[in-house]
């Protein structure tokens, strides 16, 4: 796999473990906050 | 791919925040602003309605310019609260300065409104103390209500038609707990 391409994946995924962590502090809906 | 990681650590963590910033923008603060422009809507509503004199006294220095050449503008402020302030003394304001909703009672026994998806401990209590207490009350609801009980739900505001309360609320008015989960997960 050329390097710019699993570069670019990496940054991929690490975008999606924030917009999961912003999820789970803010996106989900059956709690109070 | 570690030695990658390594060499762009600082890279992948601006990715990590741009993630955690972009959910706080679509969930959190889109929240916030649905819910300021809910309360916005539900006082001018109300204003109306239960007429306040508050709003006269906040929009007198809006219409009062440093440009105090028009006299026209200044009789109108002059003249605006007036109006305004006549529908203090209809009927519909006593309830509403009462501190509870101006919406129907609740008849029968209580209902569990954690059921609702989105309301939680605090909101649940909240209800409670606001004389709402029942699916087949919140199924009634029409704008009027939704606006009247949403001034009262204070950082909640907004959430009553963020969270579908009167779509959920009409399943559990009629048990129907499979057409429920269908559409809004588990129980």
């Amino acid at each position: 796999m050329p390097l710019l391409l699993e570069n670019l994946l990496l940054l991929l995924i690490t975008f999606a473990i924030g917009l999961a962590i912003g999820w789970f502090i803010w996106g989900r809906t059956n709690e109070d906050f | 791919m570690i030695t990658l990681i390594t060499a762009n650590w600082l890279l992948y963590l601006i990715a990590l925040l741009i993630g955690v910033v972009t959910a706080f923008w679509v969930w959190a603060g889109t929240g916030r602003e649905a819910s300021a422009a809910d309360s916005f809507d539900a006082d001018d509503g109300l204003l109306e309605k239960a007429g306040e004199p508050v709003r006269p006294a906040d929009s007198q220095p809006e219409p009062a310019p440093p440009v105090a050449a028009e006299p026209a503008p200044a009789a109108e402020v002059a003249a605006a609260p007036v109006p305004e302030a006549k529908p203090v003394e209809t009927p519909e304001a006593a309830p509403a300065a009462a501190g509870k909703p101006n919406i129907p009672a609740a008849v029968g026994e209580p209902d569990n409104l954690r059921l609702i998806k989105g309301v939680g401990p605090k909101l649940n209590t909240l209800l409670n103390n606001l004389g709402v207490t029942r699916f087949d009350q919140i199924a009634e609801w029409k704008e009027a209500e939704i606006a009247e009980v949403d001034q009262y739900l204070d950082t909640f505001s907004g959430r009553i038609t963020r969270d579908a309360w009167i779509d959920q609320a009409k399943f559990l008015a009629k048990d129907d707990i499979a057409g429920f989960e269908k559409k809004y997960g588990k129980l």
